[in-house]
């Protein structure tokens, strides 16, 4: 899936929570959130991680269950981009890396 | 047509042959690059890091080591290697004989293991095997027997070996690390390393990555400690923004494998000082 499907996914995640029960927002919220963190774990095992997007993510989950949801989805986009540029840094560099060889 | 057909296949081939060469090649040109980089450092001088380039730094450093911060760690690990007794009545001795704690010998592919070994990882895989804990693998007390041990290495020759398609796999497993950009700044070792060698990033100026192995562990003013090579490479991944990996893990094994090969033939002088 391409980024720009990803982040239209999240924007739609976000604005339909706002128009939700507290229980369906609160089911969307755990769902986006764990498919940012799936993405994290998958970066995190071929070593592509970045240094702070777990701690975006665990301050999102916090912010939100202290009630500061509009912070708490600021900040959970941000963990998923994160998440989903490092994969994509790994994809890139797969074969990236052998153009920086010195020759 | 044909022409550019030709020219795109015979890039091909060019750059499959640049990137896979072997690691005596590799070695030849990234030597190569840092002498016509820097030709006034003479060539052994490059185990100074920055201090073989800049002049000030280098006056500053040498009063430094008139009265080096980490001989209280070069103590303390004498200390901890000789008189340390295992709870099976063993100690580090009965580990590193024959010449084992010398530097010259790590870090060297295992083949039964299949993977490098570090001296650090050969100092807790000696405590594991007598029954004690390993130790934490960037600071503290690994680090001051590996200062102790460092300090009776310095004038050797850093010798490593890769031979057998397992150690080649692991070098080019390192290699790759070098010259991967990661972190959320996008960064690689190579950025910095090779083609900034030698400019500033802020008040510092980066040190060139030939010889980077030979002084470590190193007492580090930011640290207020003696810390491992691992726990430098920690700090460069956390610098550009990327997750930091745990201390012998095998890509920084891999990545220590790489950079010490590319630094055969000059010595050993850790331990050392560094900003």
């Amino acid at each position: 899936m391409s980024a720009h499907k990803r982040l239209f996914m999240i924007c739609f995640g976000v604005g339909l929570m706002t128009s939700l029960s507290a229980e369906e927002a609160q089911l969307n919220f755990d769902t986006q959130w764990q498919k940012a963190e799936d993405l994290r774990l998958r970066a995190a095992l071929i070593g592509y991680e970045w240094r702070d997007t777990e701690k975006i993510l665990r301050r999102s989950r916090e912010e939100y269950e202290a009630g500061n949801k509009a912070q708490a989805l600021s900040l959970l986009s941000q963990g998923y981009a994160q998440s989903d540029a490092a994969l994509a840094q790994a994809t890139r560099e797969e074969d990236g890396w052998k153009r920086r060889v010195i020759e | 047509m044909c022409l550019r057909i030709f020219s795109v296949i015979f890039m091909c081939c060019f750059l499959s042959c640049a990137v896979w060469a072997d690691p005596a090649s590799d070695q030849t040109a990234f030597k190569n690059y840092f002498y016509k980089k820097f030709p006034e450092i003479p060539v052994g001088d490059f185990i100074n890091g920055v201090y073989a380039i800049d002049q000030t730094r280098r006056q500053q450093w040498l009063e430094i080591e008139e009265f080096p911060p980490y001989d209280i760690a070069i103590d303390e690990g004498e200390i901890l290697f000789n008189e340390t007794v295992f709870s099976d009545g063993s100690s580090y001795s009965d580990c590193f004989v024959d010449g084992k704690r010398s530097k010259k010998n790590y870090p060297y592919f295992d083949v039964n293991r299949n993977t490098v070994v570090t001296l650090e990882l050969a100092i807790n895989d000696c405590r594991v095997s007598h029954g004690e804990q390993p130790l934490k693998y960037k600071t503290g007390d690994i680090a001051k027997i590996s200062a102790y041990l460092a300090l009776h290495s310095r004038g050797e020759i850093i010798e490593v070996e890769v031979s057998g398609e397992a150690a080649i796999n692991a070098y080019e497993q390192g290699k790759k690390y070098y010259y991967s950009k990661r972190g959320q700044l996008n960064f690689a070792c190579v950025d910095c390393h090779v083609a900034s060698s030698g400019m500033r990033i802020r008040a510092e100026i980066l040190s060139p990555s030939l010889g980077h192995v030979s002084n470590f562990p190193v007492y580090r003013f930011k640290w207020g400690s003696i810390g491992t090579l691992h726990r430098r490479f920690s700090g460069c991944n956390s610098q550009v923004r990327a997750k930091p990996l745990a201390g012998q893990s095998e890509q920084y094994k891999n990545l220590e494998y790489f950079l010490s090969y590319m630094s055969n033939g000059l010595k050993f002088n850790g331990p050392s000082t560094r900003r």
